[in-house]
């Protein structure tokens, strides 16, 4: 079972849309926020609130890259390795993140705090190399920098 | 004020001031601020006309979608017009391609440009429920662009009987997930169902059967922003801005190799060597260019940077991506970045596409280890023609184009890795 909070956030998404099946991405996002990942129970859930096969939430669920089925963590850490951030020396970044959190890209650090996570274009050029945590956004300066960044996420 | 997750502090520069008058400042536009420079009087003006008159202007002024193909945005409403209500609108917000971040500007400074323009493009279209679909690592976006539509609610702005025009239109915004595809419109749509991301066979054109197989027309951010600027000045008075073939404002996200790369607002008839050297500062350390890329879509060499940055054929066109390089960067490794964008972005609805972009990428891998054999650089130059005429959509028609372009432009660059053939 959904928490009731996280059922609510749910219904409301739900509703919002002039057909209830528009919300499922909205859904598996706030599922996502809630849990660090998307657990299969609650792909059960989102069916069974929006109307939809499960096999059509799993097809949805595989097919965007944000969302995640493996191991839960805290907080998501996307690196862009795309083009613009390859030029502008994104190896820098990478090497800062792996030494700060003793991991690479797919794993998650022992206490689940954070997960690593190679992705395409960030959209924010300029600002390379570029990350994000959860729903924040971050131009790399230097480690020093990153390393207090970190702190700020629990 | 509330509070939303980080925003990246891009640059914004402008000659115009029309797009970036308010985004130049890297801060979150309220509607009071919006009002305060006039904003929704072209809303006023525009629910006083017709709509097809509207429509007429839009077509009259020669404005060309924004998004990437450059479709003159009036001749793809009087297609949807011609079909029956309901009609929707959508607006593609779900700018992903790689060097382009000129509509997140927009949306996180001045939604209410966009609002506004969406507005008015519903009321000349004939559609009472719209939708923008963004990109969901735009988090910020997602929730100005709500909140700004909560704002323009309770100004009489949206919802039923606006200003008392008799025109009811809600406009909702729905958040993408990573998948590059869903800026192909037929994907976006699909994905605004509830489904997969696969894009549609066309035709039909979503202009016939879009939503819910209703007419729907969708356009992307920047297109939408320069209809309020049509309605205010009149169709003659907008194609005085710039080229008078390419008339209006347009964006150009410059990243890459540059003194000061960010979002520049400038006519289409300046050129690539004005953006790169005039505007964006020259390139860093004073290197010399070697190619600029334009997104994942084409590449241009030293040679041609007198190119106009419009759509004529010779032109710049595209979103108006300029990624610099210089001559420190390797251009066929650079290319294996363009091949993994495609292949990791491919659907994998069609069969061309999805093998096509995995091979051509990792034979590129092989070829610039030096362990590529004669065998594999022929699959290299067959795979990348290949996928071109046998795939679904855009994406497998363009995903070996800027590659191709390189061995044209560049044969030196490649011929280094041929030597390397093994046996």
């Amino acid at each position: 079972m959904l928490e009731e909070s996280l059922l609510n956030k749910l219904k409301e998404h739900a509703e919002y849309f002039p057909r209830k099946e528009q919300a499922i991405l909205m859904c598996l996002h706030e599922v996502q926020n809630h849990y660090g990942h998307i657990p299969q129970f609650a792909l059960e859930e989102v069916a069974k609130l929006l109307d939809l096969p499960l096999n059509h939430v799993e097809s949805v669920v595989s097919f965007y890259d944000m969302f995640d089925r493996g191991e839960p963590a805290r907080h998501r850490i996307r690196v862009c390795v795309s083009i613009v951030c390859e030029l502008m020396n994104k190896d820098r970044l990478i090497k800062a993140l792996k030494e700060l959190l003793g991991i690479d890209f797919g794993q998650t650090t022992k206490d689940g705090r954070f997960k690593l996570i190679a992705v395409q274009c960030l959209g924010a050029c300029s600002e390379a190399p570029f990350f994000m945590i959860d729903e924040d956004s971050y131009k790399f300066e230097s480690k020093e920098k990153l390393h207090e960044i970190l702190s700020r996420y629990a | 004020m509330r509070s939303y997750p980080v925003m990246p502090n891009i640059y914004a520069e402008t000659t115009l001031d029309m797009l970036l008058k308010r985004a130049k400042k890297p801060k979150v536009h309220t509607i009071e601020d919006y009002l305060r420079d006039g904003g929704y009087q072209a809303l006023e003006k525009a629910l006083n006309m017709d709509p097809q008159e509207i429509v007429e202007w839009v077509d009259k002024s020669q404005l060309r979608g924004r998004g990437g193909a450059g479709f003159p945005t009036g001749k793809k409403w009087k297609f949807a017009i011609q079909n029956p209500a309901p009609r929707y609108l959508i607006c593609n917000a779900d700018e992903s391609e790689p060097g382009t971040f000129k509509d997140r500007v927009i949306i996180e400074r001045d939604p209410h440009l966009l609002i506004e323009g969406m507005i008015i493009s519903a009321y000349a279209i004939g559609a009472n429920e719209a939708f923008i679909y963004i990109r969901g690592e735009y988090t910020a976006g997602y929730y100005i662009l709500r909140d700004a539509i909560e704002e323009a609610k309770k100004m009489g702005f949206l919802g039923k009987n606006i200003l008392g025009s008799g025109f009811d239109l809600e406009i909702y915004v729905a958040r993408g997930a990573g998948a590059y595809i869903c800026g192909e419109e037929s994907a976006l749509i699909e994905s605004l169902e509830g489904k997969r991301g696969f894009p549609r066979i066309k035709p039909p054109f979503p202009v016939q059967y879009g939503l819910f197989g209703r007419p729907t027309v969708v356009n992307n951010v920047e297109t939408l922003c320069n209809i309020p600027f049509i309605i205010k000045l009149g169709w003659e008075d907008y194609r005085y801005i710039g080229p008078s073939d390419y008339p209006g404002p347009k964006l150009f996200p410059v990243s890459g190799k540059v003194k000061k790369p960010g979002v520049y607002e400038l006519p289409m008839n300046t050129t690539l060597r004005e953006v790169v050297y005039k505007y964006a500062g020259g390139t860093i350390n004073n290197k010399k260019v070697k190619a600029v890329f334009s997104g994942a879509l084409d590449c241009f060499s030293a040679e041609e940077l007198d190119t106009p940055m419009d759509y004529s054929p010779f032109g710049f066109g595209g979103t108006g991506t300029v990624i610099v390089l210089t001559e420190e960067d390797d251009i066929v490794k650079m290319c294996l970045k363009i091949a993994e964008f495609y292949a990791h972005e491919s659907c994998g609805q069609c069969t061309p596409c999805r093998v096509g972009t995995y091979e051509q990428a990792n034979l590129l891998h092989r070829i610039i280890q030096g362990i590529a054999t004669e065998r594999d650089w022929e699959g290299f130059d067959f795979v990348n023609q290949y996928i071109q005429p046998t795939s679904i959509c855009g994406l497998g028609a363009v995903a070996g184009r800027l590659i191709r372009q390189t061995m044209k432009k560049f044969p030196e660059e490649w011929e280094r890795y041929r030597k390397l053939v093994s046996v």
